[in-house]
């Protein structure tokens, strides 16, 4: 890279040639105050608190505007530039409320330090301010206009990180103020409240959080999102035992440019050194998802059925129970009479200690959990590494997304995919049935018939077959070999395999990755879209014999051992027969859930918040969970109730009171996971296992291309393309086991109440 | 008499009527009476016997500066414009004319459009470009109707198109009208609203040369500009710049406004003498008073007393000279009678109601200085105050996002210099005001740490 040579208060610092000056200035240790700048966005210029001194140049100028070029000679303090920052500091405070006692941004508001930090001992201002009604934006956002300090994060934001443009100003001048994008000034948008986590002041602020607790009296614990596969990290803040609030930012940059905090100091614990894989960005469900802790819903105390009804019992009591029934079904019927059943939202920690459980104590082969998917194949045949969200931000030329919503079912993925285009150019390219909404960013989109991803995959694989590709995909071959050309020349390519990508199309995708790699020695990385936060960490666990059907369950299967896994909700009332015919239901679970009520044994369990642990996310990197509250219930970990079942049956699991073991045990055992320690994840973040690649050779081609051949032939033909886009919220607003139970989502969704529970059985 | 006759010979400038020639005709705005008076001619001879480059180089020639109010180097515009850029260029006229106190345009527009008209044409010719636009106020909807006419006939006669006078040259022109806000005068701001945005003035660098609309190269100008640039090319360069100053050439409109006998637009050569200018040009001021004072370039200009007005002369260094400037040309004069802390909070209230809010100091600093002059005007202020608005306006001044911030700054501190027992005597109770010397609250934030 080209670099230059600037002067900077008199020192000489070589810096790469166009480099904004206010960055340069930043790592030089020459902080510049600032309000609109924000990383990776579009400069503003609004606040114009940067203002430094070029020579040569007329008039003090912005930082945060200016690039770098050979021989600029710049002073970032003096008595001219302290005056201009005193006069900003000034004008910004003239019709601010200055209600910092009752705002909710008062202790963590960048323009109280900006006043401590720059700002002029007394006000003189001395009119009559303007004032305004704070009024909701959305049922999650609130908008005060007068603490608005006009910056244009928020808008800048939601153009760039979400996509949905969802923001503007209205009105000119003083009078501007920011608005939503419905005719009323309402939002209509994800309601992700990226708006209020960039927002300096208390201008936007959460539903959730507005007048719950000072940012003085909370305790912020950095872990990992609960929901989807992406596996943001984020921050949740505890104030009396109870979960207020997740946020993401970055603190790192407010920790360096105010010198002078006279006040409040951030909390920098090690593990918050921001290089988590979704630099700020959260989405609607991992911002204001996580509620459902502190519901009192939760399961406090074990559940022993008795007579029909469950019954609270001690631990003691349903840890013996469970034992005596499982010997006594073991011994009655054999070890494949008992299924065990995690869930891919468990920690690793939990699933591997299920799994041990399975094999080494019950003996049973069926060790499973609830797969939503049948990821399976594709992992068996990954030719080229998974894809890690910064590499697609920052690496990736060419993307070619197979079907799905990423906006709505992996919104840090559609994040990603949109600061790919917005910094470095790269071309999107999507094959869909269906239009996106909030991925304009899209170089092209290649709408097909549903279900014919398979017939994509065939085309890219095999250039005969675009004719009867073709067909299947209601493009023309000529679009099809423009997209062959498209992902055959290209260099750094990812290919993003939704999971519309079902059966010999999983295999061919997984092939796909490696003859592309193989073709010119290109980089080539897939990204397959799980669903859960810990889909991939159930596979790497072991948890992988198939499902039994429901139907097994009473004639061959005796005991059923569920971990956190609502058969009944995720896979119909099927189960619900199936569940009332097993002799056994242990349940380990948050809330009594349709499937929990008809267990004979209830065990509470701890959710992502009281745990310590680790999740795979769909890249294969390992990420720490960290305990954030203590128990308010009596409810244990996975991973101690089953070693002490295990202990009451005879066995030791080797847990040793300690998830730390547990973790060291599996990166002795799990391939892929060789050396990550806890205290690496805590440095590091996030960590990639090293997954074992099939060589190409190892890929019998001809046999996946003839399932592909066949599954492409047994697509619906009569069916037609959707042109009515997916609608927003499809993924995101829809009630799930955890969201159900956050009082904010119920409210806003309008989900009502559930059925109440009935424990008779 | 009370004015001093002095011969054209004395003052060594000849009123030649160029943009004016053809007010006084009966139907100038017809092509018919433009091409009868040699319109249209100086197209035809760039077409024909010109490259592009020499168009430039006659216009650099000429020195021709801005009318809009910048008064930057128009030929060195056009020659920014990059030669080898892939990107279409266009070429828009700024006929926004909103400052308070300019009319120059209107009249142009009203009584020669053809003019305007011919001059886009060569402005196209000279950055080759093929599509133009005319931005107009939003309240001239009666000069869009004439100017659309205007293009309309030129159409007819084979100037505006295809193919132009078969030399292959093709330029269409658009007139557009804004929607009244004063900001997107301002050239960037006007290219947001062309483009259908909010008109916020853009981050410059970089230049609407080489990024402008649509983000390709576009040439933008005001109205009276390109209307000199027909008469420079059959004259010549160095005619136009002799009717001038050596910097600032030929004649220019100038819209006098306020206590004068005559108001109206003036065709006079730069370098004219302001003084003569009202005393014989516009009769004098009404009704025998004196002259207390003159904004000189539109209402963005600062203010000069009756003294500097006597050593001024209408070019852009003497009033650079001054610390004011020549502006759009638009000179507001005033009587002894007039109050000036009036006349600047009538200019403020504008600033402020302009404001287009991007950037903190014009935002808040127009309003807090509105606020407070309405206070002092309604005999609530206090000694300090004055300081105080003087100090807002310094610190507004070269600390905003586009000029509009400077443009209200200059309307207040020049004013408070000059004419200071105007807003003194609102104060109720006068008195010395003292000046402390504050810390900062860093400063004590510092001790209280230690």
């Amino acid at each position: 890279m080209e670099t230059v040579k600037v002067i900077i208060n008199g020192k000489e610092i070589e810096a790469p040639k166009g480099k904004l000056l206010l960055e340069v200035c930043f790592e030089a240790g020459f902080p510049i105050p600032n309000f609109c700048y924000y990383k990776d966005l579009p400069p503003q210029a609004a606040c114009r608190m940067c203002l430094v001194r070029i020579e040569k140049m007329g008039r003090l100028q912005t930082a945060c505007t200016v690039r770098v070029s050979e021989g600029m000679v710049v002073t970032t303090e003096s008595e001219e530039i302290r005056r201009a920052r005193v006069a900003m500091v000034d004008f910004i405070l003239s019709n601010h409320p200055l209600d910092c006692p009752v705002c909710d941004k008062g202790g963590e508001c960048e323009l109280q330090w900006m006043a401590m930090n720059y700002g002029d001992l007394l006000a003189r201002f001395d009119e009559r301010k303007d004032a305004t009604d704070e009024y909701p934006l959305s049922p999650f956002i609130w908008l005060d206009p007068q603490r608005c300090i006009l910056c244009y994060r928020c808008i800048r934001v939601c153009d760039e990180w979400v996509g949905n443009h969802a923001l503007g100003v209205r009105g000119r001048g003083a009078q501007s103020v920011i608005v939503g994008n419905r005719p009323d000034g309402t939002l209509e948008c994800e309601n992700c409240g990226n708006c209020v986590e960039v927002c300096p002041v208390g201008a936007l602020t959460s539903t959730n959080f507005r007048f719950r607790a000072r940012p003085w009296d909370i305790r912020d614990t950095v872990t990992t999102c609960t929901y989807c596969s992406d596996g943001c990290q984020l921050r949740l803040s505890v104030r009396g035992g109870k979960v207020v609030r997740a946020w993401a930012k970055d603190l790192t940059k407010m920790e360096a440019e105010f010198t002078n905090k006279v006040l409040f100091s951030f909390r920098t614990a090690p593990e918050a050194r921001h290089n988590w894989i979704n630099e700020e960005f959260l989405c609607l469900k991992g911002r204001y998802g996580n509620e459902f802790v502190n519901s009192p819903d939760r399961l406090t105390v074990p559940l022993l059925r008795r007579n029909g009804r469950l019954e609270p019992v001690t631990w003691e009591e349903a840890l013996r129970q469970v034992a005596h029934r499982l010997l006594e079904i073991k011994r009655a019927y054999g070890a494949e009479s008992i299924a065990c059943i995690g869930s891919p939202r468990l920690t690793n920690e939990d699933l591997y200690v299920l799994a041990k459980f399975g094999r080494q104590v019950l003996e049973t082969p069926l060790v499973t959990h609830a797969m939503d998917f049948d990821w399976r194949p594709f992992f068996r045949r990954l030719t080229v590494p998974l894809l890690t969200q910064p590499e697609l931000r920052e690496r990736m030329r060419t993307i070619l997304l197979l079907g799905g919503n990423p906006p709505e079912q992996n919104p840090l993925t559609a994040y990603s995919l949109r600061a790919a285009v917005h910094r470095h150019g790269a071309r999107l390219f999507i094959v869909g049935a269906r239009p996106l909404g909030r991925m304009s960013v899209a170089t092209r989109f290649f709408h097909i018939r549903p279900g014919s991803e398979a017939a994509v995959l065939l085309a890219l694989l095999e250039e005969r077959e675009l004719d009867r590709a073709a067909r299947a995909t209601l493009l023309t071959p000529e679009e099809l070999r423009e997209l062959r050309r498209i992902v055959w020349e290209a260099d750094h390519v990812a290919l993003l395999v939704s999971r519309e990508v079902t059966g010999a199309a999983l295999e061919a995708a997984a092939m796909l990755g490696g003859m592309l790699a193989a073709e010119g020695h290109r980089t080539v990385r897939v990204l397959p879209l799980l669903r859960f936060n810990n889909s991939l960490g159930a596979l790497d666990m072991g948890l992988v014999a198939d499902l039994p059907a429901p139907e097994r369950v009473g004639p061959q299967i005796k005991a059923l051992y569920l971990m956190g896994c609502d058969l009944v909700r995720f896979y119909g009332d099927a189960w619900r027969d199936a569940l009332a015919r097993a002799e056994l239901v242990v349940a380990h679970e948050l809330f009594l859930t349709r499937t929990a009520e008809l267990a004979h044994i209830v065990l509470p369990a701890m959710s992502f918040a009281e745990l310590d642990g680790t999740f795979t996310n769909n890249a294969g990197q390992v990420q720490r969970i960290r305990r954030a509250l203590s128990a308010a219930g009596e409810w244990r970990p996975d991973w101690m109730i089953i070693d002490q079942i295990a202990a009451k049956m005879g066995a030791d699991l080797g847990c040793r009171y300690s998830v730390a073991n547990i973790f060291r045990e599996i990166a002795e055992t799990i391939p892929g996971y060789q050396g990550i320690t806890y205290a690496r994840l805590n440095e590091e973040g996030a960590i990639q296992t090293e997954r074992p690649l099939v060589p190409l050779t190892a890929l019998d081609r001809e046999k996946i291309l003839d399932r592909l051949r066949a599954q492409v032939e047994a697509i619906d033909l009569t069916a037609e393309r959707l042109t009515e886009p997916a609608p927003l919220g499809e993924g995101l607003f829809e009630p799930g086991t955890l969201t159900e139970h956050v009082p904010l989502l119920r409210e806003a969704f309008g989900w009502g109440a559930r059925e109440p529970v009935s424990a008779s059985r | 008499m009370r004015f001093s006759h002095r011969s054209r010979e004395e003052a060594g400038m000849e009123k030649v009527r160029v943009l004016s020639a053809r007010f006084d005709l009966p139907d100038s705005h017809t092509i018919e009476v433009y091409r009868r008076t040699g319109g249209y001619e100086a197209l035809r001879k760039a077409l024909t016997e010109m490259t592009p480059e020499q168009v430039i180089e006659e216009v650099k020639r000429s020195a021709l500066r801005g009318r809009g109010g910048a008064g930057f180097s128009a030929g060195m515009k056009w020659s920014f414009v990059p030669k080898d850029s892939a990107k279409p260029k266009y070429v828009i006229a700024n006929a926004d004319e909103s400052e308070p106190g300019t009319c120059k345009d209107r009249v142009l527009m009203e009584k020669d459009p053809h003019a305007v008209i011919e001059g886009i044409l060569l402005a196209a010719y000279a950055v080759d470009a093929h599509l133009a636009f005319i931005y107009i106020r939003g309240e001239y909807w009666y000069l869009k109707e004439r100017l659309e006419r205007a293009i309309e006939e030129a159409r007819e006669h084979g100037f505006v198109g295809a193919n132009i006078l078969g030399s292959g040259f093709s330029c269409e022109i658009i007139v557009h009208p804004g929607a009244g806000a004063y900001i997107c005068g301002e050239e960037t701001a006007l290219m947001e609203s062309l483009e259908g945005k909010r008109g916020y003035p853009r981050i410059k660098p970089p230049f609407p040369a080489v990024v402008g609309l649509y983000g390709c190269p576009t040439v933008i100008n005001n109205v009276e500009t390109l209307a000199s640039v027909p008469p420079i090319i059959l004259n010549g360069g160095d005619w136009f710049r002799r009717l001038g100053t050596e910097k600032s050439g030929g004649t220019r409109l100038f819209a006098v406004s306020g206590h004068v006998v005559r108001p109206g637009v003036y065709e006079l050569p730069m370098g004219y003498p302001m003084k003569r200018m009202i005393e014989e040009d516009c009769g004098g001021i009404r009704g025998g008073k004196r002259l207390k004072a003159v904004i000189p370039g539109g209402s963005s200009a600062p203010i000069l007393t009756a003294e500097e007005v006597e050593q001024c002369t209408l070019d852009f260094e003497s009033l650079a000279a001054l610390k004011s400037m020549l502006g759009s040309g638009a000179i507001i004069v005033m009587d002894e009678d007039t109050d000036i802390a009036q006349v600047v909070y009538r200019i403020t209230k504008f600033y402020e109601h302009e404001s287009c809010g991007w950037c903190v100091p014009c935002r808040e600093g127009t309003r807090w200085m509105r606020k407070l002059l309405e206070r002092l005007l309604r005999g609530e202020g206090r000694s300090r105050d004055i300081d105080l608005l003087y100090e807002l306006a310094r610190n507004i001044f070269g600390t905003t996002h586009c000029p509009l911030g400077d443009a209200a700054a200059w309307a207040v501190y020049p004013a408070i210099e000059k004419f200071r027992a105007d807003f003194e005597k609102y104060v109720r109770a006068p008195a010395v005001s003292v000046s402390v010397e504050r810390p900062l609250v860093s400063e004590i934030g510092r001790s209280w740490a230690v």
